[in-house]
């Protein structure tokens, strides 16, 4: 017998699971809903891990919804480690959990995210001054230990210095934050440019450049081949090269995973994440799953691979939420990568498809300036993807093409030179996109229509 | 919700609403001193695409499913479920312009306020977070080029 029962059980307290909560409740008045999440944190917004440690955000304010949201939306939070989920019984309906408990449910969601991959680098395990870098909880212990390097490096008169291992969007997130507290600041990236699955060889290069001014050195082509230690310390790494670095704290930041262990063991079917259908049903009876933890179907290019993106999590879990409470009409329809990050004063937006492949026939126009760089890929006569480094403004115009598979012949044609304006379409559909929900008994003029 | 829409047939490109938008967006409410004096500078939300020969006003659109909404990290962008009212709470913005990536019209812009990025997007001139007030530049438009009027969608 399960200790306690709910209609709706949630397991994962971030973008996909909260939204999905909310999106229930919107539906359902009286359906009980329990939320769980080994992180014993209120619902924050993950991607605000580094802005903390740079203090461009606090711990009240990256709360994602307001202190009294649990209780306002009469959902049963179990937050800490004793409420992780450890088991899956789909055909009982039941999840057990660490403290030994366990919960029937109605519809479950599993909106567990992703969890670090952990890189086989001899000497890496079991050194408490490495740290991953995607909790709250991982991000607290990062700073702590920067600000104790900086310190003991300063009273010693030297440089204070981490290694952080994979130039992806949270190896340098994590870089960013902690150059705020520490001196010296590698990346290591075993590919052979940074940011290799958002950026392209050129973007790359001017990305690395203007990071460096920062105290920010990235090494693409090289990576960790040993962690060099004293007892429990990490005190420097040898390279792939055979050069050493010293350091006083490592961020291991190779990447991640889904986090679906707890579906495949019940016998989920899985590809690259969980694999679901377009109501992001599993192959589980009245099992769902929301968010980083899913497969996803590229729209542009057929690919299947999870999403790890915050949008994307929303997304979903707002389609998981309308369908758990009985609205069949939410679908999903596959989804693109829209990237935005910002390094210091450095903007970098990038969506769609980046580095086609030859096969693909696309057509390319670059506009480099100093600074700046911005790169359109095109085919068949759309936009299928861009990089707008230092380029930002209007970039959504952009990713509504995209979306939208505009035809470009209908466009302006100076639309990619500069930033993108709604004058660049044609009449039609400019008064189209700009006139949603324009009343009825109005012509374009703006009067009331002669009958 | 009622909708601010603008009609190119009517927009002479004289900016006035964007001088209108950045006045009432300012501490002192007072043209010049909102152009000349203030710091930070204060922003106009709306802005003016074109010419003398075409030309129309920009603002955000309010939609039934914003994306800056769904696509904001820090749970600073919003709808409100009862107005309508998408609005940006800018102590929680970290100006990491995802919202900026996501919105179709280019409303949403990230500027530097008091050395920190923040986004900035119409209010419909609200004096509490996300109750509609009287959008000025609907207001001071000489031309009836915006209106605000009933829409026929929340
Ligand atoms: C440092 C960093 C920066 C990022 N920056 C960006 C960015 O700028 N833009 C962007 O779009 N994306 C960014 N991302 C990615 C984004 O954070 C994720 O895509 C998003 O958080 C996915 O949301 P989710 O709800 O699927 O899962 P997650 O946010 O991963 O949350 C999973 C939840 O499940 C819980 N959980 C997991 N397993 C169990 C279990 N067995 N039992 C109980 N609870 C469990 C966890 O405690 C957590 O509450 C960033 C990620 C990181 C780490």
């Amino acid at each position: 017998m399960a200790t306690l029962n709910s209609d709706y059980l949630i397991i994962g307290n971030s973008a996909a699971g909260v939204t999905a909560a909310e999106t229930i409740r919107a539906k359902d008045p009286y359906g009980t809903i329990t939320l769980i999440s080994r992180e014993p944190h209120h619902v924050y917004g993950r991607p605000l891990i580094s802005y903390l440690i740079e203090g461009k955000t606090t711990l009240d304010a990256m709360k994602f919804k307001p202190e009294t949201f649990y209780e306002d939306h009469k959902i049963t939070a179990l937050l800490g480690d004793e409420f992780e989920a450890l088991t899956l019984d789909p055909e009982a309906h039941e999840v057990g959990l660490k403290n030994g408990d366990s919960i029937g449910y109605g519809r479950c969601l599993l909106a567990t995210g992703s969890v670090p991959f952990t890189p086989p680098i001899k000497g890496l395990q079991g050194k408490s001054n490495v740290f991953t870098f995607i909790t709250l909880d991982d991000a607290e212990q990062a700073w702590a230990a920067a600000v104790e390097a900086s310190l003991k490096a300063s009273e010693s008169g030297r440089c204070s210095r981490v290694v952080v291992i994979g130039s992806g969007l949270i190896g340098l997130k994590a870089a960013e934050a902690l150059s705020h507290h520490l001196d010296e600041i590698s990346v290591l990236e075993l590919a052979d440019r940074i940011l290799p699955t958002v950026l392209d060889p050129e973007g790359s290069a001017l990305l690395q450049r203007l990071l460096e001014p920062h105290g920010i050195t990235c090494y693409p082509g090289l990576t960790a081949d040993e962690v060099l230690g004293e007892g429990d310390q990490a005190v420097g790494v040898r390279l792939t090269n055979g050069e050493c670095l010293d350091c006083d704290l490592i961020i291991a930041a190779v990447g991640v995973r889904p986090n679906s262990s707890l579906a495949l063991e019940a016998g989920a079917q899985s590809g690259r994440g969980l694999i679901v259908d377009e109501r992001l049903l599993t192959s589980l009876p009245d099992v769902y799953a929301a968010g980083d933890v899913v497969q996803v179907c590229d729209v542009l290019d057929g690919s299947e691979h999870p999403l790890a993106l915050w949008p994307n999590a929303m997304h979903q879990g707002k389609i998981a939420g309308r369908q758990m409470a009985g609205d069949e009409t939410a679908l999903f329809h596959g989804s693109f990568a829209v990237n935005a990050v910002d390094f210091f004063d450095i903007s970098l937006l990038t969506a769609g498809v980046i580095n086609p492949r030859e096969d693909m026939g696309c057509e390319i126009d670059i506009y480099a300036e100093d600074n700046s760089y911005a790169k359109f890929v095109k085919q068949d006569g759309k936009l299928i993807g861009y990089i707008l480094l230092n380029r930002p403004q209007n970039a959504g115009i952009y990713t509504a093409l995209i979306e939208n598979g505009v035809d470009l012949d209908s466009l302006d044609q100076d639309i990619f030179l500069e930033t993108p304006q709604n004058l660049d379409f044609d009449n039609e559909m400019r008064w189209e996109r700009l006139h949603k929900f324009y009343p009825r008994d109005l012509d374009r003029r703006g009067w009331k229509e002669k009958i | 919700m009622k909708r601010i829409y603008a009609l190119e047939e009517w927009c002479i490109d004289c900016r006035r609403c964007e001088v209108a938008c950045k006045t009432f967006h300012s501490q002192t409410r007072d043209t010049v001193k909102a152009y000349k004096l203030e710091s930070p500078e204060p922003q106009s939300r709306i802005r003016v695409e074109g010419n003398k020969f075409l030309s129309i006003a920009i603002n955000c659109r309010h939609c039934a499913d914003p994306k800056c909404v769904e696509g904001c990290i820090s749970g600073a962008m919003t709808k409100d479920p009862v107005t309508g009212v998408v609005s940006v709470d800018q102590t929680k913005c970290v100006g990491c312009r995802t919202c900026v990536s996501l919105c179709p019209f280019g409303a949403v812009q990230v500027v530097s306020i008091d050395g920190r990025d923040k986004a900035i997007k119409c209010d419909l001139c609200a004096e509490a977070p996300g109750i509609p007030g009287r959008p000025s530049c609907v207001e001071t438009c000489p031309n009836r080029a915006l209106i605000y009027v009933e829409s026929e969608g929340e």
